[in-house]
């Protein structure tokens, strides 16, 4: 959304100050015409322009408190509302004056207002400042709007439509006299006959909306209004969600939690009538409202609300655990009606009335001689009467035939939805106890980091204070401290509060998690960064760590982490990170010297596990397995069993899990590269066709033919595998499994073979046939070095690739002659950093990406025999970019490349590499890109179509983190042989 | 926060256009801001005053390997440090102004670093709100104020984050000063 009037002011005003201060008010004369307003504007600033210093050239200076302030206070994602001002009597928004104020709700003050167009009252919901200010968000709220504006039921409170004016946002809403429910049940419980009136009237509210796709989301007696005809009108339909503006997670999904701004103060309502799945934070759908529907029937029934608390937590824990005092229903109240509420009530979305109908129904025949618990030939007639009701879905009768509960089940599992704005990072941690849960953060704006604790009877959130930059967490047996890592420091704190202790510092960095055992000691990994790490072991009081492993250099073993006790406190399970033959789980025991630990490898694996209660949990191609694990005889016994696919894995050869002995299990799955849809994209950017089903693909590669797309499961930076997708039918089939970092693939110039890059952090370059038969073979390896390739010359020699972080060097261009001695040269290895490299289609020339002049496409000659007897660049550096350029791509008599980082657009270039010296002409822009990441894309061979890895929603929701508690039962259910 | 790569190496991925790394590097940033500054206040002034480009610089030295990063690099970085700084800044004063007002920020002209004394109090969260409604007009205009006022930035090194010529730069910063010194006052006083 460009503010066209505000361009043309900073154009005229730009123009205006370059002229002497004489000619100016004839330029502005001319230039303005009779748009006084616009002249008005560009003088008022002109006026202020100043080449005096003014407050903007002197440097902010902080005194000492405003960086020692605790953490707890950072600025979080969502910066704290701003009061808004309030508006006058006579004051106008648009074509509506201001009459007086009516209240304030979450989403803003309510005015009672009058339509000057129409004359009529209305009532005026100004948003909050900030909301407006927030495009993306407002941008929403317009469709939104519009959407809800459809709704149009006679019990249902009308939005006429949404004013925009100057600064303002404002929704025009049908203006309803009389009081709401709130105010009539503060005098008590209603009769039986008014209770359902009102009810089958909001239930007739609901059925509309519903039937539109509309979830009311913040359904409570507030919203609801007895206009002074005894009409019902439910209010603010779905403007939870739109409020909350993202996808339906966290708490803040409800509204009701919403921070209020008044002036600058914050007030919490009440989640009383939050549904089981919203106080966790879950995805939501209409059965949400069917929950708040059965908690407003109970409180007009009763005078009470059914979960109401002293405290939110008390409130929350109510509706997660508590059931309803169902003796304050008074025996006047028949038992359909009753039954109704209890199945409204059902803490399980599942068990719940999945259709308002169901409720419409009953509601209609309350006094019908319905079910009891147990009583099937009631029910019988009950299903009878439904199926007789066209409107009722299948969804519906399934929900109301599942009167009885399942029994308890032994093992369950829940979603626990990240904090809002809070973007998690790297590990999360289970206590011993099985109750708490810790996860690490980093913030999107990096303004929030640290740790974070919930319990499990809570759904809310915790920062831990005083654990900023912390990683590797883990628990005190007793589950009351949590110990952490900040760079090469160890530390403890304490979950109830206070300030967190050093327990050790290293000369190397801690990471990979730890175990702290009953006897006091604490063990943990380090990393020394290629140097090596070994296991450590310091007392849980602190002091000087001492090592329990050694890095076997000899056998290329890196470092030692993530260290597991078994049940004795004692042995400890952990992993060795090196090359193949030595990577693995290992068997330790704290008492041990370092060089006597077990050599003996229980298991080959390039990421860590993790032991508990007689399993070994460990990662396979993106698969968290657990297995039982005799200690004793050190083996693997029985079959693995698989316990979630998809799991996210990150760069230190972990999966994001944690599993403790008390039965609790906790995990993430991957979503980062999920749900991206491969788009055909034309040269103007315009959308012309999706290719198979939304998958997780990044890392899109095209084969020679166009026929074929090789794409990564995993971004660049993100542990992946290689997939071959036939662009005809969209089937995808695995090409790789070797979960490793990190390139996308290279096609041979025939299209039978792909080259990438692989191994240890990318030191190995691997070719594989495309068809997917065969092993990868190792083309180039070099421990301690990360490849990235990025051409295949079209004579079939030579391979391009840049390595990363050569000291003094940076990126360099290497090419790796695919005949003869197979010894890779480097082309460009500067103090500046080159990397992308791709051939001319005739292998004369490269194409590349560098540093010298801020990023830039360069273009220079390639000589297979270079002067020296090897391959080298020639003589010559053309600049093909103008401003800005990056990973290019040579099709033809075109160069393409994108502006990375700093935009998302595509640009080309034509080149002429006929003559003896390079030529280009001037770049042009070919069209931004919706989103752009290092290899979202590739170019057709015709360069006339871009395939682009597109993501289905703009901004992908939070994941969750699962947890699962009592773990065992169903392991045990699921592994006969143990 | 964890990461192997250390700052040099995020840098350099971010500027290939790798966007998550800078997600990576945000943290680190904030974390050795707060850091050396405590250190700093703690032992060398004995006025309790900072100067935050003086701290990012120092932040800089201590996280960037200068012999693999070039001038473009840093000026990303003190792009990335000016807005950690800005956040940081407005936070203390909202906490500060609702119990003393003004305390805890002030200014000094850059020629006058180290005469405390003649400072004026910095209209903080004044002009952080200023900044974030002409982003809603113009964000390359509040960003290039971002960068000048909280991360000392050159005109030059502005415009390189920006991607945009320096003479745009120098056009944008004049424009945006005076468009602040209207809505603000010329000392910065709404």
């Amino acid at each position: 959304m460009i503010d066209e009037r505000w361009l043309r002011v900073k154009a005229l005003f730009q123009a205006a100050v370059e002229r002497p201060a004489e000619e100016r008010d004839a330029f502005l004369a001319a230039a303005t015409g009779d748009d006084a307003a616009l002249r008005r504007e560009v003088e008022s600033l002109l006026t202020s322009d100043t080449s005096d210093r003014n407050f903007l050239d002197r440097l902010p200076v902080a005194s000492a408190s405003v960086l020692a302030d605790p953490p707890a206070a950072l600025p979080t994602a969502m910066d704290p509302p701003r009061s808004h001002g309030v508006l006058a009597a006579g004051r106008r928004v648009g074509p509506y004056e201001i009459l007086a104020p009516l209240g304030a709700g979450a989403m803003g003050e309510v005015y009672r207002a009058r339509d000057t167009k129409l004359n009529r009252s209305v009532a005026l919901k100004v948003l909050p400042e900030r909301f407006a200010l927030d495009r993306d968000r407002s941008a929403r709220f317009t469709r939104e709007a519009q959407l809800l504006a459809t709704l149009n039921h006679p019990n249902i409170g009308a939005i006429y439509g949404l004013e925009e004016s100057t600064g303002a946002q404002a929704l025009v809403l049908e203006l309803i006299e009389g009081p709401t429910l709130a105010d009539r049940l503060v005098r008590g419980p209603m009769s039986l006959n008014e209770a359902v009136t009102i009810a089958r009237q909001i239930a007739e509210a609901l059925s509309a909306a519903h039937e539109k796709g509309i979830i009311h989301r913040d359904l409570k007696p507030a919203n609801i209004k007895i206009a002074r005809d005894g009409v019902v009108k439910v209010l603010d339909f779905g403007l939870a969600k739109v409020w909350d503006g993202g996808p339906q997670s966290g708490v803040s999904a409800s509204p009701t939690l919403t921070a209020t701004d008044l002036g600058g103060r914050t007030i919490l309502g009440t989640p009383a009538y939050m549904s089981p799945e919203q106080a966790r934070g879950q995805s939501l759908d209409k059965r949400t409202d069917i929950w708040s529907f059965g908690c407003v029937l109970y409180e007009m029934l009763t005078g009470r609300a059914p979960f109401a608390g002293d405290t939110i937590s008390d409130t929350l824990a109510a509706i997660l655990e508590r059931e309803p005092d169902w003796s304050a229903l008074p025996a006047t109240v028949p038992a359909a009606v009753r039954t109704l509420i209890r199945r409204c009530l059902e803490k399980d979305g599942r068990q719940r009335i999945a259709d308002i109908a169901v409720a419409q129904f009953v509601l209609e025949h309350p006094a019908e001689q319905a079910p009891s618990d147990a009583a099937p030939a009631a029910r019988l007639r009950l299903w009878q009467g439904l199926a007789a009701l066209s409107t009722v879905t299948a969804l519906g009768l399934v929900g109301w035939t599942l009167w009885s509960k399942p029994s308890p089940g032994h093992t369950s599992r829940f979603e626990a939805a990240l904090p809002e704005g809070v973007t998690f990072y790297g590990y999360v941690s289970v206590s011993p106890d099985g109750r708490k849960l810790a996860f690490t953060d980093v913030g999107a704006a990096g303004n929030t980091i640290g740790l974070w604790i919930r319990d499990f009877s809570n759904p809310e959130w915790h920062p831990l204070p005083g654990t900023e930059s912390a990683g590797s967490p883990f628990w005190s047996p007793d589950s009351r401290y949590l110990a952490f890592a900040t760079g090469n420091q160890l530390k403890k704190i304490a979950i109830a509060g206070g300030p967190p202790q050093t327990l050790c510092s290293m000369p190397m960095r801690i990471e990979g998690s730890g175990a702290w055992n009953r006897n006091g000691v604490i063990i943990f990994g380090s990393w020394g960064g290629g140097a090596g790490g070994p296991l450590w072991k310091v007392p849980e009081t602190g002091g000087a760590a001492t090592a329990i492993t050694e890095v076997d250099a000899s056998k290329g073993e890196l470092y030692h982490t993530w260290p597991t006790l078994t049940e004795d406190g004692e042995h400890f399970v952990y992993f060795r990170s090196g090359p193949p033959e030595v990577e693995g789980i290992y068997v330790g025991s704290i008492d041990a010297k370092p060089a006597e630990q077990s050599r003996e490898r229980i298991l080959a694996t390039e990421f860590a596990s993790s032991y508990a209660n007689g399993y070994l949990f460990f990662i396979r191609a993106n698969t968290l397995l657990a297995q039982s694990l005799d200690l004793r005889g050190m083996k693997l016994t029985g079959e693995a069993v698989p316990v979630t696919d998809a799991l996210e894995t990150t760069w230190f050869r972990t999966g994001v899990f944690s599993v403790s002995s008390g039965g609790a299990l906790a995990y993430r799955t991957r979503a980062a590269s999920g749900d991206r849809q491969l788009t055909w994209l034309d040269r103007q950017g315009k959308r012309l066709s999706t290719v198979g089903q939304p998958d997780q693909n990044a890392q899109v590669s095209l084969s020679p033919d166009g026929s074929r797309a090789a794409v990564r499961d995993a971004f660049y930076d993100q542990v992946g595998d290689l997939w071959m997708v036939d662009l005809a039918n969209g089937r995808r089939t695995r090409l790789t499994l070797l979960r490793s970092d990190y390139s996308p693939a290279v096609w041979s110039p025939d299209g039978s073979r792909i080259a990438f890059a692989g191994g240890n952090l990318g030191d190995t370059l691997y070719e594989k046939a495309s068809s997917g038969v065969g092993d990868e073979k190792v083309l180039w390896k070099e421990p301690g070095t990360r490849h990235y390739p990025t051409s295949w010359s079209r004579d079939g020699r030579f391979l391009l690739y840049h390595t990363e972080n050569t000291p003094k060097t940076g990126y360099d261009l290497w090419v790796l002659p695919l005949q003869g001695d197979h010894k890779p040269e480097r082309l460009l290895g500067d103090a500046f950093n080159e990397w992308a490299g791709v051939f001319s289609p005739d292998t004369r020339w490269i194409a590349y990406a560098s540093t010298e002049t801020g990023g830039n496409v360069y273009v220079r000659p390639f000589l297979a025999v270079g002067p020296s007897g090897v391959p080298a660049v020639g003589e010559g550096k053309w600049q093909v970019s103008k401003d800005i350029g990056n990973w290019p791509k040579w099709i033809g008599k075109e160069i393409v490349f994108n502006d990375l980082p700093s935009g998302t657009s595509e640009f080309t270039v034509q080149v002429n590499t006929s003559g003896a010296v390079f030529e280009s002409g001037i770049p042009e822009r070919l069209f931004t890109a919706p989103v752009a990441y290092l290899g979202d894309y590739d170019v057709s061979p015709d360069a006339q179509r871009f395939l682009w890895a597109m993501p289905q929603a703009q901004r992908t929701a939070p994941v969750a983190i699962t947890v699962v508690l009592n773990w065992q039962e169903e392991l045990k259910q699921r592994m006969p042989t143990k | 926060m964890v990461s192997p790569r250390d700052v040099t190496a995020l840098l350099a991925d971010w500027s290939r256009g790798n966007r998550t790394a800078l997600n990576q590097l945000l943290p680190l940033v904030y974390a050795e801001l707060r850091r050396v500054a405590a250190r700093q206040l703690r032992s060398e002034r004995a006025d309790h005053t900072l100067q935050p480009t003086a701290l990012v610089n120092e932040v800089y030295i201590r996280l960037v390997d200068q012999r693999q990063v070039d001038w473009q690099n840093r000026a990303h970085f003190f792009g990335v440090a000016a807005n950690v700084m800005r956040r940081i800044l407005v936070d203390h004063a909202r906490r500060h102004t609702a119990s003393k007002r003004g305390e805890g920020v002030r200014c000094v002209s850059i020629d006058e670093a180290k005469d405390v004394a003649a400072s004026n109090g910095m209209p903080i969260l004044a002009l952080d709100h200023a900044l974030d409604r002409l982003e809603t007009m113009d964000a390359d205009l509040a960003k290039i104020v971002e960068l000048r006022a909280f991360g000392g930035l050159t005109i030059d090194e502005a415009a390189h984050v920006l991607s945009v010529s320096p003479s745009t730069a120098k056009r944008d910063w004049r424009t945006a000063k005076a468009w602040l010194t209207r809505e603000l006052g010329s000392d910065g006083r709404p």
